[in-house]
């Protein structure tokens, strides 16, 4: 486990957006404090290359890669160590971006990570809810929030508190401009597009969303807060607003003619450009929803990066997004139509199992979080067919929107999904044999608590529940209260165990235990 | 700004308000309260700022009219109107410089300090000076012949030259040639004629007097001396700033080939052969030729201040003070922590806790960066070798030079290309815009937390200047201005665009115009007749119209201005109220530093600023202005601007009619600010330290001068 630092620190972020790449300098206090030092930005307009060709032209890459080396240079002069280097939505999509990664790595020394949307969400989502916590109360809120990016849209939808489902859509506000031209694309359009986005079907679907349940929307980003700056009140993060009010706002960025808006609230022109993109946005959610309030946070992307670093600097072992993936992982299910029960109760006897063998057996760090969520969601393949349904479920959870987790993760939990039942890995299977050494490993060794964890639930009842483990010998003993029958459970057991003893050499016993534990 | 219409009620033509000032340069020379060769100084301060006046004001005057821009500045008046006024008002100065220069050097005579010609002094005088000549001074000369074979030479402005023609034996014509009076050598030469006290031959005519030995086996004809001042107002064209530095080292070797735009010679020069060749030479037209009654070049005369060895006849040494949070020793660091923020005033302060600043910047361990702009500096100054020094040792250094500080180019080149060479990153200014704004930045990180410390300053970062300019600077460690100068550091370096809003600050050329305008109005819009508003304003020059026009339309809305402004003012008091005043104060320092404050209905603001109220500053340079928030200091400051609003010896107060109260006193009183402001920041540190340790013994002579007892 890593000791957390006690000494204020030197950090650094760059974000390298559509329109511009910044570098925000910070020290980070042991109690918390975050202190910006330094922010400096450069106009830098990568994405009105990739939103029309698909790529990062040479010269916007050498101009990038000036401002790389002179970002590095500053991350130096502060001795700055903590540092992340994100590319969002422009680097993100364009063709080039493994090219245009090599090139500023080999230029400055910086190495840029790309941001997928999840990973945005997830801790914009983590900013944003430490931010309502403190006005609000936020964990018992269901809602939509939105982050509205120059180049992308992402939709997140949370249920008490717990992010459950985003996805991302390329719509973002300068965007539209860069595709359409400045002329090209009015409010209305961006309205009708949205519509046709069908998100709000897809909430229904995925989230099982009432048609008039009443939710709070929270909008974040830049082009946001200047709408409802107006409405900032000294001493308060976050704008709070009625619905009437916002849509108000969101009529008359709409309506009036963006510069001279933006004059009137007192916002430069290149930023008034995103006031009717916005407003649009507004519109459409409050038309499409149920809204019962608007709130505007403080969040940007910039913040968020922010947060997450001195987080992951301070305490690298923390998941303060634990709940939300878990959330996520349900929510998929859900779309799934999954047993949530059956669901719950393998994956309370995956972790039962688990938390006894890290004591005897190396597993890799945030291996109990695969274990849990390939636990949850290793039925959803039945979805699609109750044949094969494990080989459904690997693609389903490759393919779902799981934030929180790297695709390498992915790839890992579904992959543990896939073997829950049936054959275990062989050479011929082109999922597991794609996977590196050590994610093989891991592979087997929670699939095969999976196995017995699905084993012990046959019967779909959960009468496992208060599962006690103790070694003895090279037997692994499973104690449990339930009284009945437990024939079914012994014979797959029986059936579930191989893969188990040949990864950890131990035999499985069901043991009845009379007396209360 | 319609041409027709006739502005003078509201503007000051620029260049007449500028001559006014050094009008009041002269006074001072005048001013029998000052001391013999103080005086003597002020003669040699005027033909100094004449000499700029004339290379970059007058040449860009004469530049319009022979391209024909005939527009007239705000006060009505075209270039060719402002030529012909300057002409006229030029002569009658140069006329009362002549005779207070005699005056002067009479009253000097009774000090035993003479200044003669060689034939003036007795025979072994002359005999001596001869070989003296002989040895120092002829091997340094380089005459110059003019004929078919060898052209009109190219002569350096501003240099003393003798005009000679003579005709040699071989030779029936009559050939002209040129001796530079070489400025590396002394100009005034001590004559060994046996008397008490000194004296003095100047240098051209040491050398007039032995011209047969530069030109043997020639007749001498005609010689005389005389002095070509060129044109020196060009811009660079900013292509980029890669090209900045080489532009700027081309342009200073052509500035020999500029124009000329005056020649000055004696008015006992005849109107001969010699003269009308070289008039017809030169080509100027008689507008710019002078004929004077004075030797040339009188800025030379403060050679002759410090060679007269007089102290009793100088302004007694006011010993700058250190302020007592930094007299103890000790680390500076340490110092700024515990008592941050801290006003530096020099002169009256030293100038030395800022140089000690960089010099323990250099050399500790903890510090990570340093960041500085330079305007002027002096010759092997020491902010130079400290910042040498930290380079060296692995601090991040970065340097932003202004190369077009007009006339310091070739010094700003030279000890900038030492800095990059010891590891500095050197940043030669921005296209288009001069950097203007004088800051430090020192990042240092101390128990794993990182402070930065700011020095943020009215005057540039040259201790030279510093013991002879009153400036104010404002020491911090604030958060919110270290963040502020740090982006605009980033600015200036191009490693970012300017941010949308500043913390703390207002910078040019992005909002300090805004910022200035807005908070003149909205001391309009709090002022009422039964409480009327009040600006302070204390700058350098007042000449950009749009802040003019919003003054004037405050004061018609009952507000009071106090503009303390020490040169040119364009703005015109009207005289229908007292509501703007305007009072100048010219001393034995040069006042320049830049102080602003407004009411505010009562939540009084105070600003210090590196620009004055000029289109340039305002427009056309990297600026900045920063507000001085710790009451302590606001008292302090609150009280140096009293004190000059009610300096009733040196400051004069500009009247509707466009000029200046004249007052010549016979003695200093209590009333002069510099003296009280001096005299106010002694006892300033002596009531922080306590008794003992910073009393100063050495402040004797302003109070036995003056006629009043002391405060």
């Amino acid at each position: 486990m890593r000791k957390k630092t006690s000494d204020t620190f030197p950090a650094g972020i760059i974000d390298i957006g559509s329109h511009s790449t910044r570098l925000d300098l910070f020290a980070a206090a042991p109690d918390g404090t975050i202190r910006l030092l330094e922010s400096l930005d450069r106009p830098l307009n990568l994405g009105f290359d990739v939103f029309r060709n698909g790529t990062v032209s040479s010269k916007s890459i050498n101009q990038l890669s000036g401002v790389m080396e002179d970002f590095a240079r500053k991350l130096d002069e502060y001795g700055a160590v903590a540092r992340r280097v994100v590319a969002t939505s422009a680097i993100r999509e364009a063709f080039n971006r493994e090219l245009v990664i090599s090139r500023i790595r080999h230029d400055s020394g910086l190495e840029i990570e790309i941001l997928e949307a999840q990973e945005e969400a997830r801790i914009t989502f983590l900013s944003t809810r430490e931010e309502l916590r403190r006005c609000c109360d936020f964990d018992r809120m269901t809602g939509i929030a939105f982050i509205i990016g120059t180049g992308s849209l992402i939709v997140i939808f949370f249920e008490n508190g717990l992010l459950k489902f985003y996805e991302s859509a390329p719509l973002g506000t300068i965007r539209f401009y860069d595709e359409f031209g400045r002329s090209g694309i009015r409010p209305k359009e961006i309205v009708d597009i949205l519509i046709s986005s069908a998100i709000e079907q897809r909430l229904r679907e995925c989230v099982r969303l009432r048609p008039d349940q009443p939710l709070t929307l929270i909008g974040i980003g830049a082009g946001v807060r200047l709408l409802v700056r107006r409405h900032e009140t000294a001493g308060e993060q976050t704008v709070r607003l009625p619905v009437d009010a916002v849509a108000d706002l969101a009529r008359q960025a709409m309506r009036e003619d963006p510069l001279r808006l933006g004059r009137k609230l007192n916002i430069p022109d290149h930023q008034a450009m995103s006031l009717a993109p916005c407003g649009s946005l507004i519109s459409y959610f409050l038309h499409e929803f149920n809204c019962s309030e608007f709130l505007c946070p403080s969040t940007t992307t910039r913040t968020a990066l922010l947060d997450d670093l001195v987080r992951r600097t301070e305490n690298p072992d923390a998941t303060p997004f634990l709940a939300d993936m878990l959330a996520a992982a349900e929510g998929v299910g859900q779309k799934y139509g999954f047993d949530a029960g059956h669901a719950r109760s393998v994956s309370r006897s995956a972790l039962a199992f688990f938390d006894k063998l890290k004591r005897y057996y190396d597993f890799p760090p945030r291996s109990r979080i695969w274990l849990e969520i390939a636990a949850l969601l290793h039925d959803i393949g039945r979805f699609i067919d109750v044949r094969q349904h494990h080989k459904h479920s690997w693609y389903l959870i490759n393919h779902a929107q799981l934030p929180g987790l790297s695709p390498a993760e992915q790839r890992i939990i579904a992959t543990v999904a896939r073997y829950h039942r049936k054959a275990p890995p062989k050479a011929s299977h082109p999922e597991y044999m794609v996977l590196a050494a050590d994610e093989k490993v891991a592979v087997l060794k929670l699939a095969a608590i999976l196995r017995v964890a699905d084993a012990l639930d046959r019967a779909h009842c959960g009468r496992y529940q208060d599962l006690k483990l103790k070694l003895r010998g090279d037997e692994l003993i499973i104690h449990s209260a339930a009284a009945e029958d437990r024939r079914l459970e012994e014979l797959y057991l029986k059936m579930k165990s191989d893969m188990f003893r040949d990864v950890f050499g131990l035999q499985l016993k069901l043991e009845e235990v009379l007396e209360k534990l | 700004m319609n041409e027709c219409i006739d502005r003078s009620d509201r503007y000051i033509s620029r260049e007449l308000s500028w001559l006014d000032f050094n009008a009041r340069v002269l006074d001072e020379a005048a001013c029998t309260a000052n001391p013999l060769l103080e005086r003597l100084k002020f003669i040699a301060i005027f033909s100094s700022n004449l000499d700029e006046f004339f290379m970059v004001r007058i040449a860009g005057l004469r530049q319009l009219v022979q391209l024909g821009k005939d527009a007239p500045d705000p006060a009505g008046l075209r270039p060719a109107e402002q030529l012909a006024l300057l002409r006229t008002r030029l002569e009658k100065l140069l006329h009362r410089q002549q005779k207070l220069l005699s005056s002067l050097l009479d009253e000097l005579e009774k000090q035993d300090i003479r200044l003669r010609r060689p034939h003036e002094l007795p025979e072994a005088a002359r005999r001596e000076l001869k070989r003296f000549f002989q040895v120092q001074i002829l091997p340094v000369l380089t005459p110059l012949a003019v004929d078919p074979s060898h052209p009109f030479p190219i002569l350096n402005s501003g240099a003393i030259e003798l005009a000679v023609s003579m005709k040699p034996a071989a030779r029936e014509d009559t050939v002209f040639a040129f001796v530079e009076v070489p400025e590396v050598l002394p100009r005034f030469i001590a004559a060994p004629d046996g008397r008490t006290g000194k004296t003095f031959v100047l240098l051209e005519e040491l050398i007039m007097d032995n011209l047969e030995e530069l030109f043997s086996g020639c007749e001498i004809r005609e010689f005389f001396p005389f002095r070509i001042t060129r044109d020196m107002d060009f811009s660079v064209e900013e292509e980029g700033v890669e090209d900045l530095l080489a532009q700027i080292e081309k342009k200073l070797l052509q500035r020999r080939q500029r124009e000329p735009i005056r020649l000055e010679m004696p008015r006992s020069v005849p109107a001969g052969e010699l003269y009308n060749w070289l008039c017809g030479e030169f080509r100027l037209s008689p507008q710019f030729r002078y004929r004077t009654g004075a030797p040339l070049h009188l800025k030379q005369f403060f050679e002759l201040a410090a060679k007269a060895d007089r102290p009793d006849l100088l302004e007694p040494v006011w010993p700058p003070i250190m302020p007592s949070e930094f007299a103890a020793g000790g680390s500076i660091f340490d110092a700024l922590a515990a008592h941050e923020p801290l006003l530096i005033a020099p002169p009256f302060h030293a100038f030395s806790p800022i140089i000690r600043l960089l010099e323990e910047a250099a050399d500790d361990p903890e510090v990570l960066a340093i960041k500085q702009t330079l305007y002027r500096v002096s010759g092997n100054s020491p902010v130079v070798h400290a910042l040498q020094r930290a380079a060296r040792n692995g601090k991040q250094v970065t340097v932003i030079v202004e190369l077009k500080a007009r006339f310091d180019e070739g010094n700003n080149i030279q000890w900038a290309r030492r800095l990059e060479e010891s590891g500095a990153h050197v940043v030669y200014g921005i296209s288009n815009l001069k950097i203007h704004c004088k800051a430090l930045l020192i990042v240092r990180r101390e128990e794993g937390y990182i402070r930065r410390y700011l020095h943020l300053a009215t005057g540039n970062y040259n201790d030279k200047t510093a013991a002879q300019y009153t400036d104010l600077g404002l020491m911090t460690c604030d958060p919110d201005l270290c963040f502020d100068v740090a982006n605009l550091f980033n600015v200036m370096t191009g490693y970012s665009a300017p941010p949308q809003r500043w913390r703390k600050i207002a910078a040019a050329p992005f909002d300090l115009r805004q910022r200035v305008l807005e908070l003149i109005d909205r001391e309009a819009r709090l002022s009422t007749p039964e409480r009327p508003g009040r600006i302070i304003a204390k700058m350098n020059s007042l000449s950009d119209t749009e802040v003019i026009d919003h003054l004037h339309a405050a004061a018609a809305a009952h507000l009071r201005t106090d503009l303390i402004d020490r040169g040119l003012c364009c703005l015109k008091p009207g005289p229908a109220n007292g509501n703007i005043r305007v009072i100048s104060i010219v001393d034995r320092y040069l006042e320049h530093s830049r102080v602003f404050y407004f009411q505010n209905g009562g939540e009084e603001e105070f600003y210090l600023s590196s620009a004055d109220w000029m289109y340039r500053n305002l427009s056309r340079r990297i600026e900045l202005m920063f507000p001085v928030e710790s009451p302590k200091l606001r008292k302090i400051l609150f009280d140096l601007l009293k004190l000059q609003l009610e300096d009733e010896e040196k400051g004069r107060r500009l009247m509707s009619s466009g000029r200046y109260s004249r007052k010549l006193p016979e003695h200093h009183t209590p009333a002069r600010s510099q003296a009280e402001s001096y005299r106010y920041f002694r006892n300033l540190a002596e009531e922080t330290a306590g008794p003992g340790e910073n009393v100063l013994k050495v402040f004797a002579a302003p109070e036995t001068d003056s006629p009043h007892p002391p405060r």
